[in-house]
């Protein structure tokens, strides 16, 4: 296992140095080309409005009205400010140089004050034929260009990361291809042979010059331990004490009779189908609101917010209930096809979206969109499942999260950039496309045998909700921690963060807050997963973690856009990394003791419905009560959901029986 | 309605100089009407009787050079009445003779002479055989002409020339706000009263208050334009902020007895018809060139494509020309906005 975990990080940190020195070489040459263009670009968009307002100007005077009897002047130096946002103030002077008419931002100084406040000045004189009557100047604030710079390295930096992300996921992916399975599995043998490590490895299928060597290493390898093995019983069959000694001194230094446990390499070639694919629906994150706004007709009688609110309401709940009834539709069509066709069907989801003109056409496509989303997580999920045993399924089940998370991080900001740039319809249609690469990919990686489950997680039944449910510590920790914390996620990060921001930022600024959760998921959880193993710490990490995340919610009131959304987004992120992994595991400990004849499957099922819930009713709450009352109400009463949640979940537990947590520490400190 | 383009205008036409009414119909056209210029190119002639009340003026010369640019073949005949719409039976005589393809009149009271009132046309007295289109007629709804703008039902169709109250109201706001609006009128002028009404129904929405003034009669009940300098002192008196010259026809006649008293008086003034543009301080017109581009587009239809004029709506222009009159402006010591010198034109003498 080390040794093939060598040879992948050998492989993948040579790669990924070539392509790091090869981005940063051009991230720093597009920094430094962009500030010797948008630096002078500035200036001459100063210079252009004020040759165009002193045009104008030149002409009314040409018309015999002198500089000092402009008629509302204001209004033109007004709009000209409207138009362009990085102007501080706009000024027209007369011949002596004395400001005849002004218009300056609330936060800058005006023309007076310019070079005390680090603002550049550019002038356009006002002309007739033979005569100077005055001019207008225009005042760009340094900081601009500094912005802009800044914003430049912000984007390069992400795509720098994004870039090093995918290329992750494809180096893994290269892995699971044929010819570097041979080479994997070559070197592997080689590097256990060399450290005298002589278990048999995993079969897998041979073809070349690579393959015959695979084949006579494995030969030589069970030759090697059925000599062994016949020497064992020549030696026990004589009795020799000594002989007997040796060999098995020989064994253990050798492992001549253990085997190896390793999951099956196939298991990673499902990772950047789902990497893929779940990239596309996390680009449509930062400009999906806003972009149901723009084509929401309120004569239909609701609230702008609960149109939005509608297709992801829709999305999320068609994700929760479908997920139970299309495992077993998966496992019947096969995990492999199943995943491919919901690739495809997403693919027209994404593609129908972009295109959608009303509500109805968007929650239409959506829905479908969000079939096809479900299928894949079901396939996938079920690929993993049914080639794992107990053993490894938390390993086997890591491998698509992590692919899930790292899609979290690098979508948002990545769809930003792509609505920025060619607008909101260009970035759906990318999202199609990129879909249609998670088809492909999983059609040239995943393996077309099925292989039988080795143990089926059967779909939740109604009884086994009410069952679970039943018992007020499983109700306090589902109900009043699970579904609050996804209600939080989606209705507060996913929906109304996007949606406010839009009034004043790009795409690609709410992209940035967004992956700021993926980000913060993908480092905190596997920190935290270890540290929250220790079993009496899981109760306080998942109430503290949901209460961090409501206390998250000042931050919009403390500190300016973007960054009290940002700070939110990040700390949601943090507190939801410390409280997801011990809420999982409580789910199973609590659920054994009181519910010892429901299978862990039922009881987990029940938990992931509950949570999915939430992320359906999360958008519908936050736009009902904005609808209804304010935007600081829905996010006060998310806030009291929950607060009362976690706190009902401390008071279930405090006044469970003492061998329910007795029973879960020793549980834990087992492991 | 056409007229409510106007504040598109000023945010379209910025920097263009003066507002150009020609290129919204003028694509249209060429779209619709390009496949029959070719069928055209070796037919005889059209035939287009043309009457017009005062001789030619722009119109015509928007309507020629438009089927010109078309390569329409044309043959017109122009008939004037000479300010005397009792001649038009007699021109009428000409035109059964010569059986045109198309008559074509200009303003209301020839308009009305040749085509009759809808209902009470009459095949002895009016044409109603032949094709017909109209131009200069301000209110053909108003007038009795037609009853529905949409569709005549008649074997005519036709333009206006007249700017919708709105925009014109909006014009006056955006030179110099106002909240009391004056007028002087014609009572005895049916189109003038129908304005006046029209203008005062918009004082609530826009936040105006109208203070319209009509030229006395005398005995015989005709107008007195006599008493113009008084009436135009009175308003002022009242508190009028601006004047506004109606398309009234007996105003037109007399501006001289109203439009110097209100320059002295200071009191800024506005035209919605081109003929008194240079009596206003600002006026918002259709161009007569234009207009006649326009009624040229529905000839094209007719002559070319054989629609029926009862299929075609009558329509005014949908941009319109704002003019500042610099030398009044200098006078009243009232200068426009510095922003409208982008989209208006400027009278310098």
């Amino acid at each position: 296992m080390n040794a093939l975990r060598r040879f992948d990080v050998a492989i993948a940190a040579m790669a990924l140095a070539v392509l790091v020195a090869g981005l940063a070489g051009i991230s720093w040459h597009t920094v430094r080309s962009a500030e010797t263009v948008l630096v002078p670009a500035l200036d001459r968009k100063a210079q252009s409005v004020a040759r165009s307002v002193a045009g104008l100007s030149a002409l009314a005077v040409g018309y015999g009205i002198p500089v000092a009897q402009f008629v509302r002047a204001e209004e033109v130096l007004r709009e000209s400010l409207d138009d362009n946002q990085d102007f501080a103030f706009a000024a027209i002077l007369d011949v002596d140089g004395t400001v005849f008419a002004e218009v300056t931002r609330e936060a800058t100084g005006g023309y007076a004050t310019a070079e005390a406040d680090g603002i550049t000045i550019s002038t356009a004189t006002i002309q007739t034929a033979d005569e100077v009557h005055g001019s207008v100047v225009i005042g760009t604030p340094r900081t601009v260009a500094e912005r802009l710079v800044r914003d430049v390295w912000i984007d390069v930096a992400i795509l720098l990361l994004v870039a090093v992300l995918i290329a992750f996921e494809l180096t893994a992916f290269a892995f699971t291809l044929p010819s570097a399975q041979l080479l994997r599995g070559l070197t592997q043998r080689l590097h256990a042979l060399r450290r005298g490590d002589m278990r048999p490895h995993p079969q897998m299928a041979t073809a070349g010059p690579m393959g015959a060597e695979i084949e006579a290493a494995d030969a030589e390898i069970n030759r090697v331990r059925a000599e062994h093995q016949a020497l064992q019983a020549a030696a026990d069959g004589c009795g020799d004490a000594g002989v007997q000694r040796d060999l098995k001194t020989l064994s253990r230094t050798h492992r001549l009779q253990e085997t190896r446990d390793s999951p099956p390499v196939s298991l990673a070639a499902v990772r950047a189908p789902v990497f893929l694919f779940f990239f596309a629906e996390e680009m449509t994150r930062p400009f999906l609101p806003a972009f149901i706004a723009n084509r929401a007709d309120p004569d239909i009688g609701l609230s702008v917010e609960l149109i939005v609110a509608l297709p992801i309401i829709v999305f999320m709940a068609i994700v929760a209930i479908s997920q139970p009834f299309l495992n077993g539709l998966s496992e019947r069509v096969g995990r492999a096809r199943s995943l491919r066709t919901g690739a495809l069907i997403a693919a027209f989801g994404f593609l129908g979206t972009g295109f959608a003109e009303t509500v109805a056409d968007i929650t239409a496509f959506r829905a479908l969109t969000a079939v096809g989303l479900a299928v894949v997580f079901v396939s996938a999920q079920g690929f993993v499942v049914d080639r794992t045993g107990a053993g490894q399924r938390a390993r086997g089940i890591g491998i698509f999260v992590s692919a899930i998370m790292a899609a979290m991080l690098c979508g948002p900001p990545i769809g930003g950039i792509v609505a920025d740039r060619l607008g909101d319809m260009a970035a759906f249609t990318v999202s199609a496309g990129i879909a249609v690469v998670a088809y492909v990919c999983a059609w040239v990686a995943l393996p077309r045998g099925e292989v039988a489950r080795e143990s089926g997680a059967r779909a939740v039944r109604v009884s086994d909700i009410f069952r679970v449910l039943a018992r007020p510590v499983m109700l306090a920790l589902l109900v009043g921690t699970a579904m609050p914390a996804k209600m939080l996620l989606i209705g507060v990060c996913f929906y109304f963060i996007p949606l406010v921001l839009a009034q004043g930022f790009e795409p690609a600024a709410i992209g940035r807050v967004l992956m700021l959760y993926g980000l913060a998921m993908l480092i905190i959880v596997p920190a935290v997963s270890r540290w929250s193993d220790q079993a009496r710490l899981r109760m306080p990490f998942v109430v503290m973690g949901n209460l961090a995340s409501a206390l998250a919610l000042l931050h919009l009131y403390i500190w300016p856009e973007p960054w009290g959304a940002a700070l939110l987004v990040l700390q949601i992120g943090i507190a939801q990394g410390v409280s997801t992994t011990p809420q999982s595991a409580l789910v199973g400990e609590i659920g054994r003791r009181v519910l010892p004849d429901l299978s862990e499957g039922g009881i987990y099922g029940v938990f992931r419905l509950v949570e999915r819930l939430g992320t359906a009713v999360g958008p519908l709450f936050v736009g009902l009560i904005w609808t209804l009352l304010s935007a600081d109400a829905a996010l006060a009463a998310m806030a009291a959901v929950i607060t009362l949640g976690a706190l009902g979940f401390a008071l279930a537990w405090w006044r469970a029986p003492v061998s329910l947590k007795t029973g879960s520490a020793t549980a834990g400190s087992v492991q | 309605m056409a007229g409510a383009r106007f504040p598109e205008d000023r945010l379209g036409n910025r920097g263009l100089g003066p507002v150009i009414s020609r290129r919204s119909f003028l694509g249209t056209a060429a779209v619709l009407a390009a496949p029959a210029v070719v069928r055209a190119q070796d037919q005889k002639p059209f035939k287009i009787f043309q009457i017009t009340y005062r001789g030619e003026t722009d119109v015509e010369r928007g309507f020629r050079d438009y089927l010109e640019q078309r390569g329409v073949p044309v043959e017109i005949i122009h008939r004037s009445a000479g300010l005397d719409p009792s001649r038009v039976p007699q021109i009428l005589e000409e035109v059964r003779a010569e059986a045109p393809d198309l008559v074509y009149t200009w303003g209301t009271p020839v308009t009305l002479a040749t085509f009759g009132r809808e209902g009470e046309a009459d095949p002895e007295q009016h044409i109603t055989d032949i094709p017909g289109v109209f131009t200069m007629v301000s209110a053909p709804v108003g007038s009795g002409l037609v009853t529905d703008n949409a569709s005549s039902g008649r074997n005519i169709t036709g333009t206006s020339h007249v700017v919708p109250p709105e925009p014109q109201i909006r014009a006056m706001q955006a030179y110099q706000p106002f909240e009391r609006l004056g007028i002087i009128y014609t009572p005895t002028e049916q189109n003038a009263v129908a304005i006046v009404d029209a203008v005062g129904e918009l004082q609530d929405e826009m936040g105006f208050v109208l203070d319209a003034r009509p030229f006395p009669l005398d005995d015989e009940g005709w107008p007195d334009a006599q008493g113009g300098p008084e009436l135009v002192e009175a308003l002022v008196e009242a508190g009028a902020e601006w004047l506004y010259f109606l398309p009234d026809t007996f105003l037109s006649q007399h501006i001289q007895q109203v439009a110097p008293q209100a320059t002295a008086l200071r009191l800024p003034t506005f035209s919605a018809v081109e003929l008194l543009q240079t009596d206003a301080l600002l006026s918002l017109i259709s161009r007569y060139y234009s207009l006649g581009q326009l009624v040229a587009y529905k000839a094209e239809q007719i002559l070319l494509e054989g629609r029926r004029p009862a299929n075609i709506p009558v329509e005014t222009l949908e941009r319109f020309a704002l003019i500042i009159n610099m030398p009044i402006a200098k006078a009243i010591d009232l200068y426009p906005p510095l922003s409208m010198l982008s989209y208006a034109s400027v009278l310098t003498e």
